[in-house]
């Protein structure tokens, strides 16, 4: 052995950190950390030959597809006008109730995680439609930016989910099954934000003014609804619903997803060439992107192994006369303090090879573990003082925004989130009863 | 000189619009195979292959476009605290660092592609393709991305790095 394994761990893990706060962009910061690693460790240019093969092998493989696909369906989606749709539809049927454009934010955008796939996506529209009419109409801050970036967050967990999808096939988890699983957490943080909003209105009825609204008759709630939203129900069954019937793969089920919001788009007469070049173009850079960070990190979990750092870590980890529950809660404060200052995909790629061989030994289910991790990286989106939504949020959040205020208003809902990891770990089947559906 | 730039210029443009191509074909080619095997007609055999190849192939159309716009995810929220004069050292280490990194890489992936080609290797999926097209795909993009970061390192511009993710 070239070197202990604690020593091998440091070199690995200390470099990658220490090259991502330089500023290197994390895929080559992966790439860079990996040439040392295989010199080192798996003997010189035959490693690095090595290393190739392996960065080509990683990308080409069909349980990636629907992360573009995602993608493309998200994209789609915004640039064709239909989330306008969906969002004046909803508008209508909420009527003068106190607080609505708070519940609007929550439901409207609970509704766009079920047909895009992109957080970033989804709270940059939210944002962008939302602030200006919540400034206008006196709502306090918190009530403006607080639901707009828990619920923008809900699109990693509620499928389609690219960070669900990258995180399945990385961890070789069902993707299906993992994508199918968020499903019931995702509504339940739903019915958890509701419930926060309800709470600080009744506590502070002033931060959410109550005003006119001319109501819409009966009819034309139901004329838009059933125009407007009710479609969308066949995006919703292509991506999920052909899943949970088994008539489909995600991949299938994904190119589905796609054509049908091309469809849809088409029959709404809203279908241009500029935007499906947008959101072709907008979905290729996005991939390109997260695609290269896997290409570069695909040979840093064999390194871990080959050096004896992973066996080592491992041993060390479950020597600890701790219960499988305290070692559960370590591993999330791990990837809530690494959201502090990193991007998710970066984190999984950092503590998946270690995480996913600890938990298989702990004996927690996969799955169940998959949608935990995907609710603290969710969680990581919004705390100080790197989380990424904070700064989506203060590009279009009022005027004047500071990164404490948008912390502050995001406390409450990262709460949220933290409350179901508890019911999670309390009734695990909350998240494993639809893949059991599923079979 | 002038020319030159311009037609890499239009390299890198036009491999972007071949990667969305690939993107959208992606789309297409899934839904046409499901049909036709719901139909009992025999799908394409070669759908998967293409398809998972296309993922590599987008990558590397994608990839040198994103070092010009500086749209590789970094974290650089420690780098931007630092006096002007420093920050701008350290975007130019770190620029040229990249760019040895991936030009080592595309160097070796070129060796890989030609050993591959010479000895008449094929990737046996679900149909069967050259040996050397993985490999020659992650050489091109990544020696397109070490000559985009060559070009911000000389020219002066850094690059701007984005902090964003998935999800």
């Amino acid at each position: 052995m070239l070197m202990a394994w604690w020593e091998a761990a440091a070199l690995m893990i200390g470099a990658i950190m220490a090259l991502m706060a330089l500023g290197v962009p994390v895929a080559f910061a992966f790439l860079g950390v990996n040439i040392v690693g295989v010199i080192i460790f798996m003997g010189g240019m035959a490693g690095v030959d090595q290393l190739v093969d392996n960065a080509s092998g990683a990308l080409t493989t069909f349980t990636l597809v629907p992360v573009p696909l995602f993608m493309i369906m998200g994209e789609l989606f915004f640039h064709t006008g239909l989330a306008m749709r969906v969002f004046d539809a909803l508008d209508k049927g909420m009527g003068g109730l106190k607080g609505r454009l708070s519940y609007m934010t929550v439901g409207g955008g609970t509704l766009f995680a079920t047909l895009s796939g992109s957080s970033l996506a989804n709270t940059a529209m939210l944002g962008s439609l939302m602030v200006p009419d919540m400034t206008k109409r006196g709502y306090k801050k918190h009530m403006i930016m607080g639901p707009i970036l828990a619920t923008g967050g809900l699109a990693m967990i509620i499928p389609p989910s690219t960070l669900a999808v990258l995180l399945g096939s990385l961890a070789r988890i069902d993707v299906g099954a993992l994508l199918i699983a968020g499903l019931v957490p995702g509504l339940i943080l739903a019915c958890l934000y509701i419930a926060v909003i309800r709470i600080q209105i009744a506590r502070d009825p002033d931060a959410a003014p109550g005003y006119a609204k001319e109501r819409a008759s009966a009819s034309e709630i139901a004329r838009a609804l059933l125009v407007n939203v009710a479609p969308m129900g066949l995006v919703v069954f292509c991506v999920i619903g052909l899943i949970l019937l088994g008539w489909a793969t995600p991949t299938e089920s994904a190119a589905f997803g796609v054509v049908s919001v091309v469809v849809l788009a088409a029959l709404y007469r809203s279908l241009t060439f500029a935007a499906i070049a947008k959101a072709l173009k907008g979905s290729l850079a996005v991939t390109a992107m997260m695609f290269l960070i896997i290409l570069g990190s695909s040979t840093f979990s064999q390194i871990l192994a080959f050096s004896g750092a992973t066996q080592g870590l491992l041993a060390w980890a479950t020597d600890f006369e701790i219960s499988r529950y305290a070692m559960l809660l370590a591993l999330l404060v791990i990837l809530i303090v690494l959201g502090m200052f990193m991007d998710q995909l970066s984190m999984m790629m950092l503590t998946l090879p270690i995480f996913i061989p600890l938990i298989t030994q702990l004996g927690f289910d996969p799955i169940w573990f998959g949608v935990v991790m995907l609710l603290a990286l969710e969680l990581s989106l919004s705390t100080p003082p790197f989380g990424m939504l904070l700064f989506v949020m203060m590009g279009v959040g009022p005027p004047g925004t500071t990164l404490g205020q948008v912390a502050a208003a995001a406390a409450p809902y990262i709460a949220c989130s933290l409350l179901l990891i508890g019911l999670l770990t309390l009734f695990p089947q909350i998240a494993l009863f639809l893949p059991g559906l599923a079979g | 000189m002038a020319v030159i730039r311009r037609a890499y210029d239009g390299v890198i443009f036009a491999l972007v619009w071949v990667g969305c191509a690939m993107l959208a074909s992606v789309s297409l080619l899934i839904v046409v195979d499901v049909v036709m095997r719901n139909v009992g007609q025999s799908p394409f055999a070669g759908t998967s292959a293409l398809v998972e190849y296309a993922m590599l192939a987008a990558t590397a159309c994608g990839a040198p476009w994103l070092v010009r716009r500086g749209g590789h995810v970094a974290v650089d929220g420690l780098v931007k605290r630092l006096p002007p004069a420093a920050y701008g050292l350290m975007v130019r280490a770190t620029t040229a660092f990249c760019a040895g990194v991936a030009g080592v890489l595309a160097w070796r992936a070129a060796v890989l592609a030609l050993q591959a080609a010479e000895r008449g290797q094929v990737d046996i999926r679900s149909i069967t393709l050259p040996g050397y097209l993985a490999y020659a795909l992650v050489a091109v993009g990544l020696g397109l991305c070490a000559t985009e970061f060559l070009r911000l390192l000389f020219s002066g511009g850094p690059p701007k790095a984005q902090h964003g993710s998935a999800g």
